[in-house]
């Protein structure tokens, strides 16, 4: 007798490949199809009657200029309850209400401690992203105290950016460093994914967004997450940047992209957010995501102490020059040309005078110092960032080619153009 | 299941790439359910690719209420059901099954499986069609006794039996075609 396990087996391993034949008639038939039910959004609207027609009215009105003001008043949109197989109920309601009430929940929360991974450089800005890049692991703690003091960290392995509650630092490993006696708030230097502590402003920014900026489409939605009901909200940002544009698809705030909020819907707090960026090849890629979040958690006063090398190198405000004029009148590319060529020559004290630091950190001595220029591109500007790109291609004294682009700003007090990135 | 969601948010936005990649995804899961079910390969491909016209038709109108995956093979089964009562009491096709295989790629397995699935698809066939949607459902598909009890408004109970009389009497056929 077959044993009945084999037999079980056997059928889990039933398999029928679709032939050639059908694959080609049914994709002509779905994709004719698809075309054929392509219609104007805004004929659509008529037939729009209720909250529970799903999420695309939102995107109806706000493309509707009648209805524009009236959705700036209240959000209508579909809440789709789902998942267990063969479930039949869909249950409607406003998102307006479920973004309130996620904004109210965490009114009263004193600590958050985020786990997060994106696609970004370990030493580089916390911004900059890239769609080939590794995923880089950052932490992020924020607690405010009996007293109202706030603190908040955000780490990766090559960087961490510290308010303390009075002075704002920010180390980029091993020793380089920048202070602001200032207590600056979250997102300051370039920290995106530090704005995701602040959950309550977070999600009133969504809800505002929502409610005014046609450019961010939400929509909502309930789905069982490992067998437990969980609120989704999807938004999808236009950022109107053009393709062609260099700093495109580097930054999330400059990149098309699609987020989507996790909520519990019995606490209404935020529990995972995901980051999709729309690809110009039409791939959506995974490009942030919070892998975990803590809530009320006592976190150790450790946290908000910077251990801080002996040899650190500080970023400053460049001063003027005795001879600050000849270098106010450089063009970006003699800029660049000179730079590199005190570098060729390992004449730190003219290079210095390109750098916002008290010194020339060791590791740029090492690598620059008797390179030789390649070639360099045409300067470009790319909004929104106020200064020039250089591309470059050098070869080190150890005889690696590197090709980079090198940023210059000169919105300084001293009014010369300084080296800000691309190092 | 991300990614399904996504797949969806750009279906109902006309991606073509959205739409042709749902297809290449579920595809072979639904001819295999429907090819089991019906034991007809020809018949099995009608089903599948009106479910999916069906499923583009609705576009915007379609209210996903569980996972895509589902979706798709509740509207498979639906179709099955209306063909078999379209059919009623007509005997199933038989020798029409030499398109179900094994999902065991390895070559010289291939014969092997090939002759062995045959067998299993025709013992299959001769099922009542209740036993047989049930044990397709939990054995090929994965869905649990209590989804399907829900989805045909039974008890969990009935469904355990039903499943259990179908596999003992499939168990039985294929012990006799090898007595043969």
């Amino acid at each position: 007798m077959r044993p009945a396990e084999k037999l079980k087996k056997l059928i889990k391993k039933l398999y029928v490949a679709p032939s050639d034949k059908m694959n080609q008639r049914t994709l002509d038939d779905i994709l004719a199809a698809q075309e054929k039910s392509k219609t104007p959004v805004l004929s659509k609207v008529e037939g729009a009657k209720s909250a529970s027609s799903q999420s695309n009215i939102w995107r109806i009105i706000m493309k509707s200029k009648i209805t524009k003001l009236t959705a700036a008043a209240i959000i209508i949109m579909a809440v789709v309850l789902s998942v267990t197989l063969f479930d039949k109920t869909i249950p409607t309601a406003s998102a307006a209400d479920v973004l309130q009430d996620a904004i109210d929940a965490v009114s009263d929360i004193w600590s958050v401690h985020m786990k997060t991974r994106m696609r970004t450089l370990p030493n580089d800005n916390f911004s900059v992203i890239g769609l080939k890049f590794d995923f880089v692991d950052i932490e992020m703690w924020k607690r405010t105290d009996k007293n109202g003091l706030e603190q908040w960290r955000v780490e990766k392995s090559g960087r961490v950016l510290l308010m303390d509650g009075q002075n704002t630092t920010m180390l980029i490993r091993p020793n380089y460093g920048i202070i602001a006696e200032k207590p600056y708030p979250l997102g300051c230097y370039d920290s995106w994914s530090g704005r995701l502590l602040n959950v309550r402003d977070l999600l009133d920014n969504e809800l505002q967004k929502a409610k005014n900026d046609p450019s961010h489409e939400a929509s909502l939605w309930h789905e069982k997450v490992e067998g437990s009901d969980k609120l989704m909200l999807e938004v999808d940002v236009k950022t109107g940047v053009s393709q062609d544009s260099y700093l495109r698809n580097k930054f999330i705030m400059l990149s098309d992209h699609l987020k989507i909020y996790q909520f519990d819907p019995k606490t209404k707090l935020l529990e995972a957010f995901q980051v999709y960026l729309h690809a110009d090849d039409g791939n959506d890629i995974l490009i942030f995501e919070v892998t975990d979040i803590q809530y009320n958690q006592e976190i150790d006063d450790d946290v908000f102490v910077l251990d801080l090398p002996e040899n650190m190198i500080w970023h400053g405000k460049p001063k003027k020059l005795p001879d600050n004029e000849k270098y106010e009148n450089m063009t970006p590319i003699e800029v660049v040309t000179t730079f590199f060529q005190a570098c060729t020559d390992q004449n730190w004290e003219e290079a210095i005078k390109f750098l916002p630091t008290t010194e020339i950190p060791e590791r740029i001595k090492n690598n620059l110092g008797g390179m030789e220029i390649i070639s360099l591109g045409d300067p470009f500007q790319s909004a929104p960032y106020p200064g020039w790109f250089i591309p470059y291609e050098i070869k080190l004294k150890s005889g690696q080619i590197l090709k980079r682009t090198m940023s210059i700003r000169n919105d300084n007090s001293a009014k010369r153009f300084m080296v800000d990135g691309g190092l | 299941m991300i990614e399904d969601r996504l797949l969806i948010w750009k279906f109902r936005r006309g991606s073509k790439e959205a739409l042709a990649r749902i297809y290449e995804k579920y595809a072979a899961f639904l001819l295999t359910l429907a090819t089991a079910l019906l034991n007809d390969a020809n018949t099995a491909e009608d089903v599948v690719h009106d479910c999916f016209v069906s499923f583009v038709q609705l576009g915007t109108k379609l209210k996903l209420e569980g996972s895509l995956k589902a979706y798709l093979a509740t509207s498979v089964l639906n179709r099955v059901r209306d063909n078999i009562r379209s059919v009623k009491r007509k005997p199933l096709a038989s020798g029409n099954t030499d398109v179900v295989a094994s999902s065991e790629k390895g070559p010289e397995l291939a014969a092997v499986c090939s002759e062995e699935s045959r067998q299993l698809s025709k013992a299959i066939a001769e099922l009542p069609y209740d036993q047989r949607e049930i044990i397709i459902l939990r054995l090929q598909s994965g869905i649990n006794f209590v989804k399907i009890a829900k989805s045909q408004n039974l008890s969990v109970n009935t469904i355990r039996s039903r499943y259990r009389y179908g596999l003992d009497k499939l168990r039985s056929i294929l012990n006799s075609e090898v007595k043969k």
